[in-house]
């Protein structure tokens, strides 16, 4: 693993097996010996349609699932005072309405990483902080308020707000836009892009959807069918892509993003 | 927030009305000893007495007060009541969240022990352990809560998968959360609502049957019981022909359907009937 490597996805495969007591079993192919690498700093996307196994992949990287072969394997990363530990990897999911507890106030949401990483003595100041980053201003406001009281966009923005609050290196964004409204969805990209530039932290970002791809992602990844089909700068994708259902993504697309580039 | 919600639930009037009628019944439990100056099972005034001052609902065929075993009657039916389903909400809910977080073959030993446990008619084996242990209170309770178990674990079993592959505790398992902490941070607040109306529920299902074992003879005869009171009762010859069963049978009667209809409101109450 090269220095700038923060990832390591080697030749995994990832099995789902039903055992039934009397129908036998039947098996899943979601992962098909995939093997990729996130690099530190930048913003990989990941495309495909639904059922080709981004978010199975997204899982994997969290440590929610195990791979049925193959391995995944962390960069050390330094910190300050120049001891190297594995990264710290958070995770904002697809669905805001599912994601966030309708039993705890926005402050208990945003305050949980913490609170699990360590303990009572978590520093109040930083969930203010998270949530000012995102936007959620006036934070006093909204600390005290529960979830269903919320937008979907500003539900999304605490997602987002609790995944920043322990300072991770990577955060795997799992379509955080596609339920989302087009407009709100743009803020929560430039959001994205801003997390990126201002903090370094590197995203793998999942979508089904090129435009907002293209618009944030330095390198693609397209998945069809549990396989990587094509990897690239997003130039390339973009401009001479090789597999054809690339080629019909962009068909999709095009007219709106793409002519910009 | 479920918390405040369910107490908001319950100002509406029925869930008021409910609430008072629990009240009454407890306050009767507590205080029985003070409204009234004979024990239960003081059997040394006159046979069958009409009310008067002394004896407010007269006295039985052995001379007992009446109004004294109602009083004393409230404290059996909210003890089984309590106990059975405190029991049946401690037991059922560690075995549904058990169940359901876990999963695997523990999930499907238990789920079809609980089946079984369903299957079994509840009523004849309530019976036949009723008859054949001793008839004490405490068997009663035990039986009852063995019976009633399943149903609460299956119902907070099937809330514990659902919640499980929820974005949330996903979230938490992410940030190092540990088993633990997702099932108390995240799994049990959110089964309040079904525990508190499952509590409703076995609270009216332990009266119904203490009173219906009582009368049936297979009550703990030192405990005073409405159940048992309506079976002297009607089992005394004469009992339709005077008007004794007006002060005799009709209060025990009305205590049971009383006691019930106040847990009945509190439970529509909670699930937010109108």
């Amino acid at each position: 693993m090269n220095g700038k490597e923060l990832v390591r996805i080697t030749d995994v495969t990832k099995v789902f097996k039903k055992t039934g007591f009397f129908r036998g079993s039947s098996s899943v192919l979601a992962l098909d010996n995939i093997s990729l690498s996130v690099k530190k700093g930048e913003i990989l996307g990941i495309i495909g349609e639904s059922g080709s196994g981004k978010t199975t992949l997204a899982k994997l990287i969290l440590g929610l699932l195990k791979p049925t072969s193959g391995s995944i394997s962390f960069a050390d990363v330094r910190n300050h005072e120049h001891e190297s530990r594995k990264p710290a990897v958070q995770v904002i999911f697809q669905d805001p309405y599912d994601s966030l507890s309708h039993m705890m106030t926005i402050g208990e949401i945003v305050a949980e990483p913490c609170f699990i990483k360590y303990g009572r003595s978590y520093v109040p100041e930083k969930v203010r902080q998270a949530l000012e980053s995102v936007g959620l201003i006036p934070v006093d406001e909204y600390l005290h308020k529960y979830p269903h009281t919320l937008s979907g966009g500003q539900r999304q923005r605490v997602a987002i707000a609790r995944a920043i609050v322990t300072q991770p290196d990577m955060i795997i964004a799992d379509e955080p836009i596609s339920m989302l409204d087009c407009s709100i969805g743009v803020d929560i990209l430039n959001l994205i892009l801003e997390m990126n530039e201002k903090s370094g932290i590197t995203f793998l970002f999942i979508t089904h959807d090129i435009a907002a791809a293209t618009y944030i992602c330095n390198n693609i990844a397209v998945m069809k069918a549990g396989k990587i089909v094509e990897y690239g700068p997003k130039k390339q994708i973009i401009s001479q892509c090789s597999h054809e259902y690339t080629d019909s993504l962009l068909a999709s697309a095009r007219g709106e993003v793409i002519k910009n580039y | 927030m479920h918390e405040k919600k369910l107490l908001q639930r319950l100002q509406d009037p029925k869930g008021l009305i409910g609430l008072l009628i629990l009240f009454f019944f407890i306050m009767m439990a507590f205080l029985a000893p003070m409204l009234t100056p004979y024990s239960p099972s003081d059997a040394s005034s006159q046979p069958l007495l009409v009310p008067d001052g002394e004896h407010p609902l007269g006295t039985d065929d052995v001379g007992r007060d009446i109004f004294t075993n109602l009083l004393y009657g409230s404290r059996t039916s909210l003890i089984v009541a309590f106990s059975v389903s405190f029991g049946v909400l401690v037991i059922g809910t560690l075995a549904g969240v058990f169940s359901g977080y876990v999963g695997g073959n523990p999930d499907r030993i238990m789920m079809r022990s609980v089946d079984i446990f369903l299957m079994v008619p509840d009523l004849p084996l309530i019976l036949i352990l009723a008859a054949y242990l001793r008839p004490s209170i405490w068997n009663i309770v035990f039986i009852l809560t063995i019976m009633g178990w399943p149903v609460g674990a299956r119902i907070t079993r099937a809330q514990t998968r659902t919640l499980r592959v929820s974005g949330h505790v996903d979230f938490a398992r992410v940030s190092g959360a540990k088993d633990w902490y997702v099932i108390r941070k995240h799994i049990v607040p959110d089964l309040y609502p079904i525990m508190i109306t499952s509590f409703v529920m076995q609270s009216i299902r332990a009266i119904l049957s203490e009173s219906g074992l009582a009368f049936l003879g297979l009550g703990d005869p030192s405990y005073p019981s409405w159940g048992t009171m309506i079976k002297y009762a009607i089992g005394y010859p004469l009992v339709f022909f005077t008007d004794a069963w007006m002060w005799w049978l009709l209060p025990a009667g009305i205590c049971i359907t009383l006691l019930v209809l106040g847990f009945v409101f509190v439970g529509q109450a909670l699930e937010g009937d109108k």
